[in-house]
């Protein structure tokens, strides 16, 4: 049964062996959402983020980034959302509005899939399609349009 | 309004009734005259603009209007020049007032500057005694981003062409975090499509492979390209000054967020006291209070028509960075309706 741990546990074995991105593709990170922001990723591998850093919060830089870079930090974003997830059902209540709507963002944005492709290793894109099918299936928790649904599965299916 | 500025507007006048008198007494005629003294850094006591990029500005001037009386121009410039080993060069120059509105002119005048970037002109510029107080204009502050500068001097030249008087104030900056020239990182969608921010990746899909990374953080900010139409000039420093005010919104959230976390430990585990429980919906306010300025702030931003520009070099299109900044500000907003939802039962 999947359940948000099995999952959270996927992800992290998934990007355990992805490095920190160089650091130019981490060129902008200070001037879009700060320099704690740009502390908290430049020179970081994904699974040393830290996810209660100021740095962390306050970025979501997804989107924008380098596809390499974006592809490595998917992974601390996933935890989060699943985290927060986590949250919401042990107290019913979820917290991280800007970083959920970010991800749920990139996961049914058809050229992000496109970009990260590439430099996801087949554990990774394995991981990523099960988080998918997952907050598809919690759609209701996410508030998620069944439009968003079908689109998020759609691009999963490609993965 | 502070000394500085009343300084810097005394001097305005100040070069505008300088340009004016001389006309008078000039009558039509051409001439090339370096001002120096007003405000900023201090002003170097040979202050002048290297006599072969006054002649190219000079140049310049003769594409512009021939009126049959008395007009002046005011253009300032900012010239970003970099330090690199032994040499300084100037890297950048952004055309950032003009009141001349003719852009083959104000493009001319930009190249005029670039002209400086021989190294030893440049040079010279640099060795010429940057206060150590002195730091950017407010405007180049807003220009360059976040970079630290510093501001070497600023030189004013009056150019005369006929009865058209050019008032052509440099303001020459120096960063000392910026390593590399980046001469036009930003790029509009009317300059074609922009390279590609990686290196190609490979069609099979592999592990990243990444180079080890610096520590480091960068502090780089996009630099305004200066082939931009003048009417693009202006979007592009609203643009940026939009950015820097919602970026400034979500990162007030960072301190918010570092404290919520124990709380949340605390709940999540059943161990939290009412009080801790008030607490925990007393910090989320502050936080969605802010989620909901900086979401006017970023909507602002897409009806500026911000996404013309591709601020980080991604090489998305337009079309695909306005879709994405839609999409993620929907998917605020319906964050949003279902915490609300639910803060209603949790916080009730």
């Amino acid at each position: 049964m999947t359940t948000i741990r099995t999952l959270s546990d996927a992800v992290r074995d998934a990007w355990a062996s992805i490095p920190a991105p160089p650091a130019e593709d981490l060129e902008y990170m200070a001037w879009g959402w700060g320099e704690a922001a740009a502390r908290a990723f430049t020179g970081v591998a994904p699974m040393n983020v830290d996810l209660d850093s100021e740095g962390f919060v306050v970025a979501i830089p997804l989107l924008d980034l380098p596809a390499r870079a974006a592809a490595a930090y998917l992974g601390p974003f996933l935890l989060d959302l699943l985290r927060d997830l986590g949250l919401q059902k042990a107290i019913g209540i979820f917290t991280e509005v800007r970083h959920r709507a970010h991800v749920i963002t990139c996961l049914e944005t058809p050229h992000f899939w496109e970009d990260i492709r590439p430099f996801l290793p087949p554990k990774c894109r394995e991981a990523l399609a099960q988080v998918t099918l997952f907050v598809a299936s919690e759609h209701e928790a996410f508030a998620l349009t069944p439009e968003q649904v079908d689109t998020m599965l759609a691009l999963a299916a490609k993965l | 309004m502070t000394s500085r500025s009343v300084e810097r507007g005394r001097c305005k006048v100040a070069r505008h009734l300088l340009a004016v008198g001389l006309m008078l007494a000039m009558g039509y005629t051409f001439g090339v005259l370096t001002l120096v003294g007003c405000a900023g850094a201090p002003w170097p006591s040979n202050g002048k603009l290297p006599e072969r990029v006054v002649d190219k500005l000079a140049d310049c001037g003769k594409k512009g209007p021939t009126p049959l009386k008395s007009v002046s121009y005011d253009l300032a410039f900012i010239v970003h020049i970099t330090e690199d080993g032994e040499e300084a060069r100037v890297d950048e120059v952004m055309l950032t007032d003009s009141t001349l509105h003719l852009h083959e002119v104000e493009v001319c005048m930009t190249d005029a500057l670039y002209g400086m970037q021989t190294p030893l002109e440049a040079l010279a510029l640099r060795r010429r005694q940057p206060a150590s107080d002195s730091t950017a204009t407010p405007a180049a502050r807003a220009l360059l981003g976040q970079a630290q500068v510093v501001q070497l001097f600023e030189i004013a030249a009056l150019i005369v062409v006929g009865y058209a008087a050019y008032t052509v104030v440099v303001s020459a900056i120096m960063d000392k975090h910026r390593s590399k020239p980046r001469r036009h990182p930003a790029k509009s969608e009317t300059e074609g499509p922009p390279a590609p921010a990686i290196s190609a990746a490979t069609a099979e899909p592999t592990a990243i492979a990444a180079p080890a990374a610096s520590a480091v953080p960068s502090t780089a900010a996009p630099t305004m390209p200066t082939t931009l139409p003048l009417v693009d000039q202006d979007l592009w420093r609203r643009c940026n000054q939009q950015h820097d005010t919602y970026k400034k919104t979500g990162e007030e959230d960072g301190p918010y967020a570092k404290r919520m976390g124990p709380l949340k430990n605390l709940l999540f585990n059943d161990k939290a006291s009412a009080p801790q429980r008030v607490e925990l919906c007393s910090v989320l306010d502050k936080r969605i209070n802010l989620t909901q300025r900086e979401h006017k702030e970023r909507s602002r931003y897409v009806e500026l028509d911000c996404d013309k520009f591709d601020w980080f070099n991604r090489g998305t299109t337009k079309a695909q960075r306005l879709a994405d900044h839609q999409r993620e500000l929907k998917n605020v907003d319906e964050a949003l309706r279902n915490f609300y939802a639910l803060k209603k039962r949790f916080c009730q």
